[in-house]
C-alpha cells in the first residue's frame, strides 16, 4: 500500500507538469522504476506459462468457451420454441439502447437447421459494408444533406465583385423598402425567376434620413417581380439547388467589361453608388449570406465588423495588386521613413554591388578589360556546363 | 579691436541660400543663385584644371562662378585674393533658374553616423556628406572638405590650446607641442576615425556609399618606383617648400623659440605650394611621385590625413550651423575625454641643473638631494630612494638603481611637479564667448578672472 503510494506520487511528480518544484534525483529514479507498461497482475505469471495459456489455452479460458457455448444451446433451444409456435425470421426483437437509441437484435441461426445454405463463391450481390459512400450515408441516417456554402469556390475580377455586390444589395433594399426582413433574399428561389435584368437597371441611393438607402427599379413591375422572385419563406423540405445558384452569380456578373459607366469603376477605389451605410445589422448579414451562398468567399471577422458602408466591404473583396518583390510592400516602404539606418534592397546584392559601394569595381572593371579577361562570367566555353 | 566673426566669412562655405524674392519695381537685374553641379567622379580632366591654392591657410573663396551672366547683379561677397586661383571645371551642367532644391542624400550609414555621434539635428546629412569628401577625391571646393576643414582645424587647435595651458600654466613649449599632437594630431584623428566606424572608399566615386570617406589613396612606399629600379620611399624625398621660413633650403636647427613662429600647431613644418624662389634651388631630380609632393600637389593622400581633414571639417560645419557651443561640447566629449599621461612627454637632459636654476629663480633654497630610504646597497639591484629638498620642503623624490640615478630621477620628478602644476578649478577664455552667446542682454554669470601666467620654463 505504501508502495503504491509512493510510486503513484512519483509517477504524479514526474508525468504531471508542476511549476518550478524540486524533484530530487532519487524521487525521479524511483519514478521511472515504477513506470509499468504492462499489466502488474500478469508479470506474476511467468512468461513461458503465459505463453502456453496464449497457444493451448488456461482453465479460465476453457471455463468461459464452456458457459458460452451452453448459453448459445440454450438460445437455441428458445429458438426452438419460439419457432415451433410460428414466429419465424421475419419479426426481429427491437430494443432501446443506453442512449435511446433503437436497434434490431441480430437473429440466431443455427447452422444445423439451414439446409440450404451455400457458401458464396464470389462476391456478386453480396452487401458490401464499410466503403466511404456507405459511412457518408449512414452518419446523415438517410437525410439529403445539401451545404450553405458551394462547394467550389467563384473566382471573380473586381468589375464582377461590384456588380455582384449591386445585385445583392438591391435586393436587399428591395426588400428593406417593402417592409420584408432582407434576410429573405438567401431562401430557395425557382429556377426561372431570375432578377438580374431588373437590378442591373436599377439605381441606388444613400439617403441622409433614417429610412437609409433608398433604390428605384426602372418601372414597378420590375419591382414587383424582383419582390415575387425572392420567397417569403423557406420550408425545411425544399433544397437548395446549386445550379440556380451558380447560374445566378453567372448572369449578375455578365459582360463585366462592358458594364454601364456609372456602375463599375476600373481603377481600385469603389464607386460612388457604394457609399451606402451598411449599419443595419440584419442589412449586413443579410449581404455577407448571400455572398457567401452564391460565391463562398468568406471576409474576416473585424472586416466585417469594421465596414460601414459598402465600399469599404468592396474594399475587402477586391484583388488587390500583390507587389511582386518584397522590397514593394507597405512594411518595407515604412521601414524607410522609420529606420534612416536600414537600407532595403530590391534586388539581390551580389559581390559586384559590394565592390560598387566602396568604388573599387570601376578599377577592377578597368584592370580586367586592360587584361583583355572576361568581366562577369568566363569565356571558357565548358564554364556553365555544369560539373559531376 | 572689434571681434571677428567668423559665422559670418564661414558663411560662404555653406550652400547658398534662396534669395529673397525680387520687388517687381526693382530696376536692378535678375540675380540667378549659383547651384552647385551635381558630384561627379574624379576625372583625368578634372585635374589639369583644379585649383592650386586648396592648401593656403587665409580666407577661402566663395562658391559663385564667374559666369553669372549680368553684369549689374550684387557681387558676390568678400571673394578675396583667391578667384583667380579657383577654376570650376567647365563640365558642370547648365542649371536651370527655378530654384529646386537638391535631391536629399539617402544613405544608411550617413544616417547612421549622425546618430551614433549624437550630431544636433541642425548639421544636415548633406554637409556631413560633404566633410567625408576629401580634396583628393573632388577638387570643387564646394564639394569637398578642404575649407570645412580649414575652420575646423582652427577651431579644434584653439580649443586644444587654451585647455592645455589653462589647465597647465607651466607646461614646457614642446611638452605643449606634444600634447597637442596627442590630442589632435592626425594619428590620434584616425583612431578617433577609427573609433567612429567611418570607413573608407576604395577610391572615390559618385557611385560610393554616401557614408565612406573618400580620398585618393597615395602610392604606398613599399611599392616600386615609377622607373622600376627602386622603390618609392627609397626615391629621392623633396626638401619641403612652402614651409614659410627663410632659411628652408638649409639645414637649419630649427629651435622651440623658431618653431612658434614659423611652424604649425604641433611644431611640425607648414607645407605649402612651392614658391618661386625656392624652386630653382631644389634638387632638380625630384621625381614627381614622391609621396611628398603628391601631398602638396593634392594629387593623392594617406589614410591618416584624410581622416584628420574629415574631422576637421566636422568640426568646422558644427561651428557653422550649429554654433560654438556644440563645437566646444563635441571638443569637450571627443578629444578631451581621451586619456593623455602627460607626464610621460617630458624629457629631460639635465635636471638637476634645470631644478638648481629654477629654485634660483623662484627664490627657493638651493635644491639638496638626500637618501630617505635604500635598501639592497650590496645586491646586484639596490633600490636608493632620494629626495631632493628646498631647505625643509621636498620638491621631488623618486627611486633608482644608484645614488645618482636617484638624485637625477627626484630632480626630474621635481621639475614635472612643477611643470605640471594645475589650479584646482579653471577657465577656458572660450568660455565667455559661449556664454555671452547664451544670454544675450543678460548680465553676464562670471566675470573674467585672470589665469595664471608663468614666467616661463627654464632654459639651459
Amino acid at each position: 500500500m505504501r508502495a503504491t503510494r509512493a510510486a503513484h506520487q512519483a509517477l504524479g511528480l514526474a508525468a504531471l507538469p508542476r511549476s518550478q518544484q524540486y524533484v530530487c534525483r532519487a524521487c525521479r529514479a524511483q519514478a521511472g522504476r515504477q513506470f509499468h507498461t504492462s499489466n502488474r497482475d500478469l508479470a506474476e505469471v511467468p512468461f513461458f506459462q503465459r505463453l502456453k495459456h496464449q497457444i493451448f489455452g488456461s482453465k479460465e479460458s476453457q471455463q468461459a468457451e464452456k458457459s458460452r457455448e451452453e448459453k448459445n444451446k440454450q438460445r437455441l433451444e428458445e429458438l426452438h420454441k419460439s419457432s415451433g409456435s410460428g414466429s419465424g425470421l421475419g419479426e426481429l426483437e427491437v430494443k432501446t439502447g443506453r442512449h435511446g437509441q433503437q436497434y434490431e437484435v441480430a437473429a440466431i441461426v443455427d447452422p444445423s437447421d439451414t439446409q440450404d445454405y451455400v457458401p458464396a463463391q464470389g462476391w456478386d450481390g453480396l452487401e458490401r459494408v464499410g466503403s466511404e459512400e456507405w459511412v457518408k450515408a449512414r452518419a446523415d441516417q438517410g437525410e439529403q444533406y445539401v451545404g450553405f456554402v458551394p462547394k467550389k469556390r467563384v473566382e471573380l475580377s473586381n468589375k464582377q465583385w461590384q456588380m455582384l455586390l449591386h445585385h445583392i444589395m438591391v435586393e436587399i433594399l428591395a426588400l428593406q423598402q417593402a417592409g420584408r426582413a432582407p434576410g429573405q433574399v438567401c431562401y430557395p428561389r425557382n429556377a426561372d425567376m431570375y432578377t438580374w435584368r431588373q437590378t442591373r437597371k436599377a439605381a441606388m441611393k444613400s439617403a441622409m434620413n433614417r429610412a437609409g438607402a433608398t433604390v428605384s427599379f426602372s418601372d414597378l413591375a420590375a419591382e414587383q417581380f424582383v419582390l415575387q422572385a425572392i420567397p417569403e419563406s423557406a420550408s425545411t423540405e425544399t433544397v437548395q439547388d446549386q445550379q440556380v445558384l451558380i447560374n445566378e452569380v453567372e448572369f449578375a456578373v455578365a459582360d463585366a467589361d462592358e458594364a454601364l459607366g456609372w456602375k463599375a469603376s476600373s481603377d481600385l477605389s469603389a464607386p460612388s453608388w457604394m457609399d451606402i451605410s451598411i449599419k443595419n445589422p440584419s442589412v449586413k448579414m443579410a449581404l455577407i449570406k448571400r455572398t457567401l451562398q452564391l460565391t463562398g468567399k468568406r471576409l474576416p471577422d473585424p472586416a466585417v465588423s469594421l465596414s460601414t458602408t459598402l465600399a469599404d466591404l468592396y474594399n475587402h473583396l477586391q484583388l488587390k495588386e500583390q507587389p511582386k518583390k518584397l522590397a514593394q510592400t507597405p512594411q518595407m516602404q515604412r521601414i524607410k521613413l522609420s529606420a534612416p539606418n536600414v537600407k532595403v534592397f530590391t534586388n539581390r546584392q551580389t559581390p559586384i554591388h559590394k565592390e560598387k559601394e566602396i568604388g573599387r569595381w570601376k578599377i577592377i572593371e578597368e584592370e580586367l578589360v586592360r587584361r583583355d579577361l572576361p568581366v562577369t562570367g568566363s569565356r571558357w566555353q565548358g564554364a556553365k556546363s555544369g560539373w559531376q | 579691436m572689434k571681434r571677428i566673426r567668423v559665422e559670418r566669412w564661414g558663411g560662404q562655405l555653406l550652400p547658398q541660400r534662396i534669395p529673397r524674392t525680387r520687388c517687381p519695381f526693382s530696376t536692378e537685374a535678375v540675380y540667378t543663385p549659383y547651384h552647385p553641379p551635381r558630384y561627379q567622379a574624379y576625372s583625368e580632366n578634372d585635374r589639369l584644371r583644379r585649383p592650386t591654392s586648396i592648401a593656403r591657410r587665409h580666407a577661402t573663396s566663395t562658391t559663385h562662378p564667374p559666369r553669372t551672366p549680368v553684369p549689374s547683379s550684387p557681387p558676390p561677397p568678400a571673394s578675396n585674393d583667391a578667384v583667380e586661383d579657383v577654376d570650376i571645371p567647365s563640365q558642370a551642367p547648365e542649371t536651370s533658374s527655378t530654384t529646386s532644391p537638391a535631391p536629399p542624400v539617402k544613405s544608411a550609414k550617413l544616417a547612421a553616423l549622425h546618430a551614433r555621434l549624437s550630431l544636433p539635428s541642425r548639421l544636415p546629412l548633406r554637409t556631413l556628406h560633404r566633410c567625408l569628401i576629401d580634396a583628393t577625391a573632388n577638387p570643387h571646393p564646394a564639394h569637398n572638405n578642404s575649407s570645412l576643414a580649414i575652420l575646423g582645424q582652427d577651431l579644434l587647435g584653439y580649443y586644444t590650446a587654451e585647455y592645455l595651458l589653462c589647465k597647465y600654466p607651466r607646461i614646457p613649449m614642446a611638452v605643449l607641442f606634444a600634447a597637442q599632437y596627442a590630442y589632435i594630431g592626425a594619428k590620434t584623428l584616425n583612431s578617433m576615425r577609427g573609433e567612429w566606424g567611418v570607413e573608407a572608399a576604395a577610391a572615390p566615386g559618385a557611385e560610393v556609399d554616401k557614408g565612406l570617406l573618400q580620398y585618393r589613396r597615395q602610392k604606398a612606399g613599399n611599392a616600386m618606383a615609377e622607373d622600376g629600379t627602386g622603390r618609392e620611399k627609397d626615391a629621392t624625398e623633396t626638401r619641403p617648400t612652402g614651409t614659410g621660413r627663410t632659411n628652408e633650403q638649409w639645414n637649419y636647427r630649427r629651435g622651440i623659440s623658431s618653431r612658434i613662429v614659423y611652424d604649425d600647431q604641433f611644431g611640425d613644418l607648414q607645407n605649402g605650394p612651392a614658391s618661386n624662389s625656392s624652386s630653382s634651388l631644389v634638387d632638380s631630380e625630384t621625381p614627381a611621385s614622391s609621396s611628398l609632393a603628391q601631398r602638396q600637389t593634392g594629387e593623392s593622400t594617406t589614410l591618416e590625413q584624410a581622416s584628420a581633414t574629415f574631422i576637421h571639417a566636422l568640426a568646422g560645419a558644427l561651428y557653422l550651423h550649429c554654433g560654438a557651443s556644440a563645437t566646444h561640447n563635441f571638443h569637450t566629449i571627443h578629444v578631451i575625454s581621451r586619456h593623455l599621461p602627460i607626464h610621460t612627454l617630458f624629457s629631460f637632459k639635465h635636471p638637476t641643473r634645470d631644478l638648481s636654476r629654477l629654485c634660483a629663480r623662484e627664490g627657493f633654497e638651493a635644491p639638496v638631494a638626500r637618501l630617505i630610504s635604500e635598501t639592497g646597497r650590496a645586491s646586484r639591484h639596490p633600490v636608493f630612494v632620494v629626495g631632493v629638498y628646498s631647505g625643509q620642503e621636498k620638491l621631488g623624490e623618486d627611486a633608482g638603481a644608484s645614488l645618482n640615478e636617484g638624485r637625477i630621477r627626484a630632480a626630474a620628478q621635481a621639475l614635472r611637479s612643477w611643470y605640471l602644476y594645475s589650479p584646482m578649478d579653471f577657465r577656458v577664455p572660450s568660455e565667455m564667448e559661449r556664454q555671452r552667446g547664451k544670454d544675450k542682454g543678460k548680465p553676464k554669470a562670471k566675470d573674467w578672472t585672470p589665469v595664471m601666467i608663468d614666467p616661463g620654463e627654464i632654459i639651459t
